[in-house]
């Protein structure tokens, strides 16, 4: 081997070492500690815990629900937002775009307490709905699950339209005036270009979108000072907490999180490699 | 560089892993008597003598900014000239540590949760003392034979911001009136005492008590499926930002939380009127203190006129019934008068035991239920 050849595997030892400490080997010590009691003997008590605990169910029904509707919503709103864009010009485009990057970055603490200046119970909305002559908590509770989701599905949508872009980026406008002339009218222009166009990007953004809120803690946590039930803010209380300090447990529930983004993300592949075997056979 | 950063990594992960921590402990209680002191029992002068040859006295689980003992502990090393020191810690810390430090005594007194007092005398972690206002503490908070006494007490109140609540409950079956939809709040009672607390102290105004938690529950699971519940700690912060419009707490920290965010004019303390809880803190001895003369000086002090106002200047109400307070100071409490409903349980064990019930029945009937 030339010596050149060498310097691309140098240049990316620093991060395959980065990968190394602080993905590859937390990992490993999770799954190992997931499968040991605290005394250090081998046992599944730990999972048995998971999915037997009242409040492990709960936690687990929580998230999956929380993730999957801020998901569907996230997705379907960054398509629309994200075809809005593709289709403006000029500076409209440029700020909404900057915008939209900035925002992706706009999480956790920040976040939360632009919601609670916005709908928390002395929030803008809040007063207005006051000077209506309502009160807004008999219609909403920001600090509730229905109000997590809001705030997820906040922040699904400048990543979702991030990722959705290039893909409408692809779809060339001239397929839509060729469809036209041949009469096509618009919705089956979208029915039989577009959307089998678009399907694989929706469903690779469906999986990022997934991973994301299964995997959000700070906002949850700062929202409700840890108290709202879900996988990670209820794994994060038993390795910090001075009540319960259960590293095995959570290393546990962390697993089972993992298998059900590793679940989901299967499905996903699967459904959407059909979907686009489907499409090649009708062309 | 690269390489002595990557070093340092390892080394911080290896040690962070290997932080096992035992904690040495000793099962068996030694045969011996623990330290004297050599004046007589409440003979302040010549404890007083003998303290200041000791020239001392260190405690556990006593900072500055909790129930005042900050100012109580300046003025009584100004009296009686001798210095203080103190280190934080929880109350189960401070009993371990008096047994694993006996032949080499470090602390003189400390503080603890009136449940861990039992705990600490039959491991023989304290010393017995009667101080002269012994008579005067209530039976429920403290051990017949001396070897700890409640100083101060907590009681569950209601804390509301009456800028946003409809109206002020005054009982705990108000809490479940729909006007307060979305408004009534309290620490986790699966990690915190206050949570705990404000379901025994709903036990209590239901008819159950610290055996009979169940009515407690029933209470809490009512609230949250009437949409009352607003899943929220009610921390100072939580105050001040308007969010928390009801919060069940202990006393001392709904005064302080008050008077630290200013909210005085839009805050009001309410003793729910049906029933509440009142949990006293316990005044301990080190067995093997190596001041005993001014441990013992400490412990008359704490329940002296004197000391018990201190401590109700930190919003910590005295245990003594007759404590005389200055005016100022009492009007910084609720009037004793509506103090009438708050029961103090009889069974410190059972009581702990509790705690624990709490948690599980709320982790497993309470929190599904929280939409």
């Amino acid at each position: 081997m030339k010596r050149r050849d060498l310097w691309p595997y140098l240049a990316v030892t620093p991060l395959l070492i980065l990968l190394l400490l602080f993905e590859v080997l937390p990992a490993v010590q999770v799954m190992w500690a997931s499968v040991h009691l605290p005394s250090g003997a081998f046992s599944l008590e730990n999972f048995k815990d998971v999915f037997t605990g009242a409040i492990w169910q709960a936690a687990m029904k929580n998230s999956f629900f929380l993730t999957l509707w801020s998901t569907l919503a996230g997705l379907g709103l960054s398509v629309l937002g994200a075809w809005a864009l593709s289709r403006s010009t000029g500076r409209v485009r440029e700020v909404v775009a900057a915008l939209v990057s900035l925002c992706i970055n706009f999480a956790g603490v920040p976040l939360t307490f632009a919601f609670i200046i916005l709908l928390g119970s002395s929030g803008v909305v809040a007063y207005l709905f006051q000077m209506a002559g309502s009160d807004l908590r008999n219609h909403f509770n920001l600090f509730g699950p229905s109000g997590l989701a809001l705030v997820y599905i906040y922040f699904q949508i400048p990543l979702g339209i991030f990722l959705m872009l290039p893909a409408f980026a692809g779809l060339r406008r001239e397929w839509e005036e060729a469809a036209e002339n041949l009469g096509a009218r618009s919705w089956q222009f979208w029915r039989y270009v577009g959307l089998p166009v678009l399907t694989p990007a929706m469903a690779a953004t469906a999986s990022v979108l997934f991973a994301n809120a299964l995997g959000a803690q700070a906002t949850a946590y700062a929202m409700t000072n840890g108290m709202m039930n879900i996988m990670t803010v209820r794994m994060s209380r038993l390795v910090s907490g001075d009540v319960d300090y259960e590293p095995n447990l959570a290393s546990a529930a962390a697993v089972v999180l993992a298998l059900l983004m590793v679940v989901a993300l299967l499905i996903n592949q699967t459904l959407s490699r059909r979907f686009s075997a489907y499409t090649r056979e009708g062309r | 560089m690269v390489t002595a950063l990557i070093l340092v990594l390892i080394l911080s992960l290896l040690s962070a892993c290997s932080s096992g921590g035992t904690s040495s402990q000793s099962g068996q209680t030694a045969p011996d008597d623990g330290s004297k002191c050599s004046a007589k029992a409440g003979d302040l002068e010549a404890m007083a003598a003998a303290a200041l040859k000791e020239g001392g006295i260190v405690s556990y689980g006593m900072p500055d900014d909790w129930a005042n003992w900050g100012e109580s502990w300046k003025d009584f090393t100004a009296k009686y000239k001798i210095t203080h020191s103190d280190t934080d810690m929880a109350s189960a810390d401070e009993v371990a540590k008096f047994l694993a430090e006996k032949d080499k005594p470090v602390a003189d007194v400390g503080d603890i949760g009136i449940a861990f007092g039992k705990a600490a005398k039959d491991k023989g972690a304290v010393a017995a003392y009667k101080n002269k206002n012994w008579k005067e503490i209530p039976d429920a908070a403290k051990d017949k034979d001396g070897y700890w006494a409640g100083a101060y007490q907590g009681t569950i109140v209601f804390m509301v911001n009456t800028k946003k609540a409809p109206f002020v409950p005054k009982n705990f079956k108000d809490l479940l009136d729909p006007r307060l939809k979305g408004l009534v709040s309290t620490s986790d009672p699966m990690t915190a005492a206050q949570g705990q607390a404000a379901v025994m102290a709903a036990s209590f105004a239901n008819g159950g008590n610290e055996t009979n938690i169940k009515p407690g529950i029933d209470f809490w699971k009512k609230l949250v499926a009437q949409g009352n519940y607003k899943q929220l700690d009610v921390l100072a912060a939580n105050w001040q930002k308007g969010e928390v419009v009801i919060g069940v707490m202990w006393d001392f920290n709904a005064l302080g939380y008050r008077a630290v965010t200013k909210m005085e004019k839009d805050l009001v303390v309410v003793v729910p009127q049906d029933a509440t809880v009142s949990v006293p803190y316990a005044a301990i001895i080190n067995k093997y203190a190596p001041h005993p003369c001014a441990a013992r000086l400490w412990n008359e002090w704490l329940f002296s006129d004197a000391g018990q106002t201190y401590l109700a200047k930190g919003f910590a109400r005295p245990i003594r019934p007759s404590v005389k307070l200055p005016d100022e100071v009492k009007k910084m409490l609720p009037a004793d008068s509506e103090y009438k409903s708050a029961k103090t349980p009889k069974d410190w064990e059972v009581y702990a035991e509790s705690g624990k019930q709490i948690k599980a029945q709320w982790e497993a009937d309470v929190l599904p239920a929280i939409k």
